[in-house]
């Protein structure tokens, strides 16, 4: 029970900064970190499946309708939510832990960097390419999608660090 | 059939994730055609209401600037005023019913409506605008909305009390738009990229045009009355087929810092539609 109401915190309290702050960044014009995604990067591991797309299409929902993309985020997010099993499993082996919330403290430092630039990279690859929605601008999209992806990582692990702060 | 079951139990998140991205690509490709999808955007009543807290919190950081703009405003408006009373006062005195009147009905045949920018985004390939009034203070999608530097965009999407406004920096946008001193006109563009330019396409080669004229709307669409200011010539290239040229346009609105709008509606819209159709009908 504390643990959906936790969430629901965190839910809010992410939508709520991404539209109202974060979306405003435009760094040099091309990067706009999506910290919302740390929502979905952080949940439990064994999670059941349908639960986690449920709650990303969700989440993507919510920033969609404050940013009027219209299924953008939410497409984003489902998928990324889809992957991020393999993802995980890349990192860390399946039997070598119980559930567990990735986090640089459990994960290690290296394989948690690693976990977040893939997972993030997908999000912001189908969040970007189905925004221009035309390649007459790929180099401009491709450096959107650099430079938000770095961003985005360096928020995330910001806020890793802080919440699993020893 | 045990199965079946078990295999849809062990599959069911490949469908839930089939079916939430194809939920995704409905909302997406259906925006433009289906008429509700106003309450998956930011003029729906919670976002609305969200996006317009933020804004009056933000509004007083940029209060002096805008109380600034609005002053010049102002003063450029009592010029304005002061050079119309003058001209009335000659075509008066003259009983020559002249270009002014023409002018003063066509500037009268507009109703303004105050509004405020509650949500606003430069960074998309795609950008809206939000603002604070809707059908219930008599918007409706297709009025045209300036800013007080000069044009901002077209009321797009309406709910009951925010719309939606297709802002000048989208792909989608077009407007009629001349060069201020001859009536040479094209349309108005935007390619994407730098949010301060845009492109005025379809002018004719011969139009002579100069570095730094100024761009104003044409009139020739209900949106806008004429000689609303729309930027100025920063560049020309002509056209491959060598028929037309293509400006370089700086608009002088800057987007991204927008909190005064004002919505424009032709009195007598529902009239001229109406004659639209009517003689669309009868040429049929």
């Amino acid at each position: 029970m504390e643990k959906i109401f936790n969430r629901i915190v965190w839910f809010t309290g992410l939508v709520l900064i991404q539209v109202l702050i974060f979306n405003k960044i435009c760094w040099l014009g091309v990067a706009t970190p999506f910290v919302y995604v740390y929502f979905l990067l952080g949940m439990d591991r064994d999670e059941p499946p349908c639960a986690q797309l449920l709650w990303a299409f969700m989440l993507g929902l919510c920033v969609d309708v404050f940013s009027n993309m219209w299924g953008i985020n939410a497409a984003a997010c489902v998928l990324l939510a889809f992957v991020r099993p393999w993802l995980i499993r890349m990192f860390v082996s399946h039997e070598e832990y119980e559930n567990f919330e990735p986090s640089m403290a459990v994960m290690g430092k290296g394989a948690f960097i690693f976990y977040i630039l893939l997972a993030v990279s997908i999000h912001h690859a189908v969040l970007f390419l189905l925004d221009a929605f035309s390649l007459v601008y790929i180099a401009h999209v491709l450096l959107r999608i650099l430079g938000s992806v770095l961003f985005t990582c360096i928020f995330v692990v910001c806020i890793d660090l802080i919440r699993h702060r020893q | 059939m045990n199965g079946l079951f078990s295999f849809i139990q062990r599959y069911l998140h490949w469908f839930l994730f089939i079916f939430l991205e194809l939920v995704c690509m409905a909302l997406l490709f259906t925006f433009n055609s289906f008429q509700g999808s106003v309450y998956f955007s930011a003029a729906n009543v919670v976002s609305g209401r969200i996006l317009e807290m933020k804004s009056d919190i933000t509004a007083y950081f940029s209060l002096k600037e805008a109380n600034e703009s609005l002053a010049a405003q102002n003063a450029e408006l009592q010029q304005r005023v002061d050079e119309l009373e003058q001209a009335l006062l000659v075509v008066q005195t003259d009983s020559v019913k002249s270009v002014y009147v023409n002018q003063m009905v066509e500037r009268n045949a507009y109703e303004v409506y105050a509004a405020s920018v509650i949500d606003n985004s430069i960074t998309r390939s795609d950008n809206y605008i939000t603002i604070d009034r809707g059908l219930s203070d008599g918007i409706v999608p297709d009025m045209g909305v300036v800013g007080i530097e000069g044009v901002i965009g077209v009321v797009y999407k309406c709910s009951q009390h925010y719309s939606l406004v297709m802002s000048i920096l989208n792909s989608k946008s077009s407007v009629s738009c001349k060069v201020l001193g001859s009536d040479y006109f094209g349309y108005l563009n935007w390619p994407g990229g730098d949010t301060r330019y845009a492109v005025l396409n379809d002018l004719p080669r011969y139009s002579d045009v100069q570095i730094g004229d100024t761009i104003v709307t044409s009139g020739h669409s209900s949106f806008f009355p004429e000689g609303l200011m729309v930027g100025f010539v920063e560049g020309l290239t002509p056209s491959t087929d060598g028929l037309y040229v293509t400006l370089k346009v700086a608009l002088s609105t800057d987007f991204a810092n927008l909190r005064h709008s004002f919505i424009l509606r032709k009195r007598n819209v529902d009239e001229l539609e109406a004659f639209k159709v009517l003689s669309k009908a009868n040429t049929e």
